[in-house]
């Protein structure tokens, strides 16, 4: 989970500076272009597959031992992610819904063999143009972590694709996490009134309730951009609620919470209390934005 | 009524690790957005103030039908009468999806009771598997 936290690979920048920037890295490079020509001997001999070409080079060493750790916290990658949509809309005819989702992943399962790559040819390009400061230079997305995952900054094999990341499509976010059906069923069913309810019932009203849930989040993130804050909270889904006529029937519910945002803990264990927004704790501590 | 006192509010809420994990597949890490506990728990109430809403809603729908039971079309034409009538499309296709799960899989129970061989003739073969297990038991050196 931390570890996520710490990575943004989202850079419209990074994209666009990759590939003209690679081959001059000072490092001894190998791009993922030419080894064969450095190699040719060993390609052409039966007993080296293509597998083991990186191996050999001291550096795609160090980088492998690093990558999995990596590995997860890059789940997205626009571009298999864009193509993987494409895929999942062919295959259940979901189209998305209006609400606009922003970076939206499709499945893990997918993303995680090209997640590999990425890490490498981050540091590749990354060096480059503005070492480190950079995470302080961009205050949005990209963010303080960049600068660890590019401690093994040899990694130069696998070029990244060179295909630009088109980050701006916004497609439909697909959650595979789905919820209990007996659970939603009981919620149903706590309402005295409501009797028998069919067996697919409760399943629609599920994916009612994913998609609800989707809008939902997806505004209150919209509502905490706007206010240049990197943590959604209670008081940015009040607002992204008030904002819409459809979504009245939560004016109770919201109510509560009151419009300052308070400063909160970042303890696990305060999770169940509805009164906890009320509670006030001498203003914003300014880690808040940046965790 | 004992169910319900049962099951106590604690069960009439959602899920706080799934609805958590939810929320992270929609703002990703690399999103650089977290979402705050408390705007997690916000969420939750909102969420089964939805299902409610849908719920009572389907609910009436299916009453004025002289329905007992809440179909799928109550909580579509419900979902529409709400303004959610965007999720419609897609509920639509999950509640097929089910349906087509639910129907391959009595496929495959009538499958295994068509297996082409009757009742008595299954049991025969059976005892004999049992016999000729118990002779290789047997046979079997000690």
């Amino acid at each position: 989970m931390t570890d996520q936290d710490n990575y943004r690979p989202r850079s419209p920048d990074l994209s666009s500076l990759q590939s003209p920037v690679s081959p001059s890295v000072n490092t001894p490079v190998y791009q993922f272009g030419n080894p064969v020509a450095h190699r040719a001997s060993y390609d052409a001999s039966p007993f080296f597959t293509p597998q083991y070409q990186s191996p050999p080079a001291p550096h795609g060493r160090t980088s492998q031992q690093y990558v999995p750790p990596y590995a997860e916290p890059i789940p997205f990658d626009p571009d298999m992610a864009r193509r993987s949509s494409r895929l999942a809309r062919a295959a259940e005819v979901a189209p998305m819904s209006p609400m606009a989702p922003m970076a939206h992943m499709t499945e893990h399962k997918y993303m995680e063999p090209i997640a590999q790559p990425m890490p490498q040819s981050m540091p590749q390009h990354m060096p480059q143009p503005m070492p480190q400061p950079m995470p302080q230079t961009i205050p949005q997305p990209i963010a303080q972590p960049i600068a660890q995952p590019i401690s093994p900054p040899m990694a130069p094999l696998m070029s990244h694709p060179e295909e630009p990341l088109p980050l701006s499509a916004p497609t439909p976010v697909e959650v595979k996490t789905k919820f209990p059906v007996a659970r939603i069923k009981r919620i149903m069913q706590a309402d005295e009134d409501v009797g028998k309810v069919a067996q697919v019932t409760p399943i629609a009203v599920s994916k009612a309730l994913e998609l609800f849930m989707i809008s939902l989040v997806t505004k209150a993130a919209k509502e905490a951009r706007d206010r240049n804050s990197k943590r959604v909270t209670a008081s940015h889904l009040k607002h992204a609620v008030a904002k819409d006529e459809v979504l009245d029937f939560l004016a109770d519910i919201i109510a509560k919470v009151p419009d300052q945002p308070t400063s909160r803990k970042h303890d696990d264990d305060n999770s169940d209390g509805n009164e906890q927004p009320k509670r006030k704790r001498g203003g914003r501590r300014p880690k808040d934005d940046s965790d | 009524m004992s169910d319900r006192e049962f099951n106590s509010n604690d069960d009439l809420s959602l899920p706080k690790a799934t609805v958590q994990k939810i929320i992270t597949e929609i703002l990703p890490p690399s999103s650089g957005q977290t979402f705050s506990k408390d705007a997690r728990d916000l969420l939750m109430e909102c969420c089964v103030e939805f299902i409610t809403l849908i719920s009572s809603e389907a609910n009436d729908i299916s009453e004025k039908e002289a329905k007992k039971t809440i179909a799928c079309e109550h909580v579509e034409r419900a979902l529409r009468d709400l303004g959610f009538g965007d999720y419609v499309q897609d509920v639509l296709a999950v509640a097929e999806e089910h349906k087509e799960q639910l129907k391959s899989r009595e496929k495959k129970q009538s499958k295994m009771e068509q297996s082409g061989l009757s009742e008595e003739e299954l049991l025969r073969q059976q005892q004999e598997l049992f016999r000729s297990a118990t002779e290789k038991y047997h046979a079997a050196p000690e």
